[in-house]
């Protein structure tokens, strides 16, 4: 049973698997590594997930999602058609289909995976991403935090060395900073810190709100679709800035074009607030982990967003440190959860390596605290694990009721770093039935077990009785049931997915839709003359005209896509 | 509390930090941490218990203090961490630390600085200050001042002297910034003592603690506006034909019509309470407007409708009213 490796990213996804060679990427049917984590319909109601998705992002956008993995364990609801999807749902439809690329490309079926998750995930976001596994069809044997993941990516070859990493993973929509130690073979996660809505496409965002100040009134009047294609030739932009110092763009909609520039230097001053953001979780990963920036070793780059020059900088200035960037790092990710795939199955060739890993944050129970006057005032947070303390770790603490003869005590959970529990996320609750003799205290201990996959859970025991009651979220908006999730995988499997053997061939039409959406005047027609004939060769149903046709209309549309940007 | 060095399997008190990497290393292997987890825990116990030891001879072979300007004697972290460095780069680092300090008492000192955010701004974003170790300087120096300006260090028995030291309005504000450039506006603290420090100055400043990323729904409040809207449009439809026609069925579906609207209510009441709140409000300042609108189609004339009108006034004022009221409780309520 082949055990996979899922890094489930907010704008795109891979998927990879140990082998003896070590970590190997799995190409989609695109023959691509990066699976855009986008969902959406047809015009022929069917499901189509990734590049084709994306496609239609522009060009259909009220039928078409992407950057659900924020919602993630919330009860936003997504339209497509006629139906709603909760982000679980949509995430369960790209693993989906990641996993039928790995059946078609390992020849075999795959049913277990290690997914990949923010360090800054909590409790409900965690299970949700269990909960889309399921969903999906995959037991997933256990999630991994991205950072700890893109340190095996890069730490597994230097295990005799002693270092002190630091893992600064910026990608599309989060923004995770982790601590960690290499010694004897051992990496241990010493602190881990994050903004949770930091990412590259807030650069992007940047970047469409300055083209909107170029664009002037008109802004505000764009129909959805061209303000899909306007952030979508921002990121183009973005990414071309690595290479040029200027560049041009051209943007068409129904009745006007305009030209757009963006320079380094405006690009510099425009994301200057966000590049401000950078520091905080830096400064705070460091300090929980006992450390000064000094004593780091070695700095790790991952997500697509820290190819951006002025991040490099910035980070270098705050470390005074190079960092380093051997491998892809839009790839580290997912071929550190191989690696932790291969460890899961204890792999021959990783044998020698144990890694310990943190919780990120603070969980505690909901107290009352006796005040001089003999009162007693509520809301106080009391934590039972420390952030950052080293996982599995399970602790107990005991309370007592605060009067005499309670007959029950309701235990509220929460997770977060402040004094008071309604600065903090509730978890769940705990209704505990005590059977006291009169007049007296009844105590119990609270007992918080974190797994190494970071799950909690909550076992109470009354002392006079011994009865141990365990956490069941209830009352939690976020969590689905495990009933919930069985109806849900088993309406996903009804869905009609658009054929993967064909998704090769509709990734070009929609490109070229959406080519024909983005130009303007004669150039249009042509393009609708290619639709058309491609069409009619469809229509042939012969394998190889199709495939010859396809791959040539294929480096036709880049190079009018091209086009736009100068 | 077992002995570290029996746990270990290291024979007697060491104080070499690679040996005892070792062997936590050693006997880690031997272990599935995530199969044993109390087996894991009394290892990590005693990992980290031998390594506080080596930490504390340390200190106690340099026996000399470490003076962080402020003579507050908190942040060990910072003292152990500047202990291991040699001599010449600490002086260096203490001449920094100096600057910082001197700076910051400065501005401190002055109401025109200390109360423009610009003040503050220049010198937290000084590009000699950029790198993260001088961050980290920066905010332990500011907050030691702050905390001792404002008496965090005084015996609380002398309460007398806390009055006098009370942050003006225009500091409170400027401080808003001050905690948001060290994040103290977060809930992210973990260190206990800098978790009271912070939820110290937090009180002193009223400065509200942000959650990063909160998302504003609208989605409950304009739903429940919409509902109160064709709820009233329908339940007073309904009430007005059962009253002008004597129809009973009518009377009914109009009560039908506003228990359910009551339900409606009460669960928007549960997903968000301030937005029930106001629109409760509204639900009576919308009552007497349908109320106005029903009778003058009734009487067929606004003739002897001002007492209507004054229904409609007293509506739109109760309105103001409860909704202030709520605000005034729930505030109570949310403070304790």
């Amino acid at each position: 049973m082949t055990l996979v490796a899922i890094d489930l990213g907010t704008t795109n996804s891979l998927i990879a698997v140990f082998t003896e060679k070590g970590s190997e990427l799995i190409p989609n049917a695109m023959g691509e590594f990066l699976t855009p984590s986008a969902v959406g319909l047809n015009n022929a109601n069917e499901i189509v997930v990734g590049v084709e998705a994306k496609n239609r992002l522009v060009t259909h956008p009220e039928k078409t999602h992407a950057r659900f993995k924020r919602f993630m364990g919330t009860n936003k609801d997504f339209k497509l058609g006629r139906k709603t999807y909760r982000a679980e749902e949509l995430s369960a439809m790209v693993l989906r289909s990641l996993k039928s690329d790995a059946e078609r490309h390992l020849g075999t079926k795959v049913q277990r995976a290690i997914i990949s998750v923010p360090a800054y995930f909590n409790d409900v976001q965690r299970k949700a991403t269990y909960a889309a596994g399921e969903m999906a069809g995959l037991k997933v044997e256990r999630l991994i935090n991205e950072p700890t993941a893109a340190a095996l990516a890069y730490g597994l070859n230097s295990k005799d060395d002693e270092n002190t990493f630091i893992v600064i993973d910026l990608g599309g929509g989060t923004f995770d900073v982790s601590i960690l130690e290499i010694f004897e073979g051992i990496m241990e996660v010493r602190s881990s810190a994050g903004d949770a809505f930091l990412g590259g496409e807030d650069f992007t965002d940047a970047i469409v709100k300055d083209f909107g100040e170029q664009i002037g009134s008109d802004f505000e009047a764009l129909s959805p679709s061209a303000r899909a294609n306007l952030r979508d030739l921002a990121d183009r932009a973005k990414k071309g800035l690595s290479e040029k110092d200027a560049v041009k763009i051209k943007f068409n909609t129904k009745s006007k074009t305009y030209e757009l520039d963006l320079s380094r230097d405006r690009f510099e001053e425009i994301s200057k607030d966000l590049i401000k953001k950078l520091r905080l979780p830096i400064q705070r990963a460091i300090s929980d982990a006992g450390l000064r920036a000094e004593n780091i070793d070695r700095v790790v780059m991952v997500g697509g967003a820290t190819r951006m020059d002025i991040v490099r900088q910035h980070i270098t200035r705050l470390l005074k440190l190079f960092p380093e960037h051997r491998l892809d790092p839009d790839h580290v990710i997912a071929l550190g959860a191989a690696v932790q795939a291969g460890l899961v199955d204890r792999h021959e060739a990783l044998e020698d390596v144990v890694m310990t890993d943190v919780c990120p944050f603070t969980l505690g129970t909901e107290v009352a605290i006796e005040l001089p006057n003999g009162q007693h005032e509520g809301g106080h947070f009391q934590p039972v694990i420390e952030r950052n303390t080293v996982i599995p770790v399970s602790r107990v603490v005991t309370n007592g009721t605060i009067r005499k003869g309670q007959r029950e005590v309701t235990l509220q959970i929460f997770q977060g770093e402040s004094a008071w529990v309604r600065d903090n996320v509730p978890l769940g609750t705990l209704n505990v039935k005590l059977s006291p003799k009169k007049d007296e205290f009844e105590y119990f201990d609270i007992r918080f077990t974190y797994d190494v996959s970071g799950i909690l859970e909550v076992l109470v025991t009354v002392h006079s009785s011994q009865k141990t009651e365990r956490l069941i979220l209830e009352g939690n908006p976020g969590a689905l049931s495990k009933a919930e999730i069985d109806k849900r995988f088993k309406e996903l499997e009804k869905l009609k997915v658009h054929p993967k053997d064909k998704a090769e061939n509709s990734a070009v039409m929609s490109r070229l839709e959406r080519a024909y959406e983005n130009q303007l005047g004669d150039i249009r027609q042509v393009i609708q003359r290619r639709i058309a004939e491609f069409s009619a060769v469809l229509e042939t149903q012969k394998e190889t005209d199709i495939a010859l046709m396809r791959d040539e209309l294929m480096k036709w549309v880049e190079s009018i896509e091209n086009m736009d940007i100068f | 509390m077992h002995d570290p060095w029996i746990i270990l399997g290291i024979d007697g008190p060491t104080t070499d930090l690679k040996s005892i990497k070792k062997a936590y290393a050693a006997r880690l292997r031997a272990i599935d941490p995530a199969k044993d987890i109390s087996g894991f825990m009394a290892l990590r116990q005693a990992y980290e218990q031998a390594q506080q030891l080596v930490e504390n001879s340390n200190i106690e072979a340099l026996p000399w203090e470490y003076d962080v300007g402020t003579g507050s004697g908190f942040g060990s972290l910072y003292e152990v961490e500047d202990i291991r460095q040699p001599e010449d780069e600490f002086e260096s680092k203490n001449e920094i630390y100096r600057a910082l300090d001197a700076r910051a008492r400065e501005i401190l000192a002055l109401t025109n600085l200390r109360e423009d955010p610009e003040a503050w701004r220049a010198f937290f974003e000084d590009p000699a200050y950029a790198s993260i170790d001088v961050q980290s300087d920066l905010e332990h120096v500011v907050r030691n001042l702050l905390l001792e300006t404002f008496g965090y260090f005084q015996d609380s028995s002398q309460n007398n002297s806390q009055d006098d030291s009370k942050p003006s309005r225009r500091f409170k504000k400027t401080a808003r910034y001050v905690f948001n450039y060290f994040g103290w506006d977060q809930p992210q603290f973990n260190q206990s003592f800098t978790r009271d420090q912070v939820e110290f100055l937090r009180q002193k400043f009223k400065v509200p603690i942000v959650s990063a990323g909160d998302d504003i729904e609208f989605g409950p409040a304009f739903n429940f506006l919409s509902a109160v809207f064709v709820y009233l449009i329908l339940i007073s439809a309904c009430f007005y034909y059962a009253s002008a026609n004597q129809k009973g069925f009518w009377l009914i579906i109009g009560l039908i019509l506003s228990a359910r609207a009551l339900t409606v209510y009460v669960k928007a009441w549960i997903v968000d309470r301030d937005a029930a709140l106001s629109f409760f409000g509204g639900l009576l300042f919308l009552g007497s407007l349908g109320y106005l609108i029903t009778s003058v189609m009734r009487e067929g004339s606004w003739e002897g409708r001002l007492d209507v009108l004054y229904w409609f006034g007293a509506g739109a004022v109760g309105a103001g009213l409860i909704w202030l009221v709520g605000r005034v409780i729930l505030s109570l309520i949310r403070r304790r």
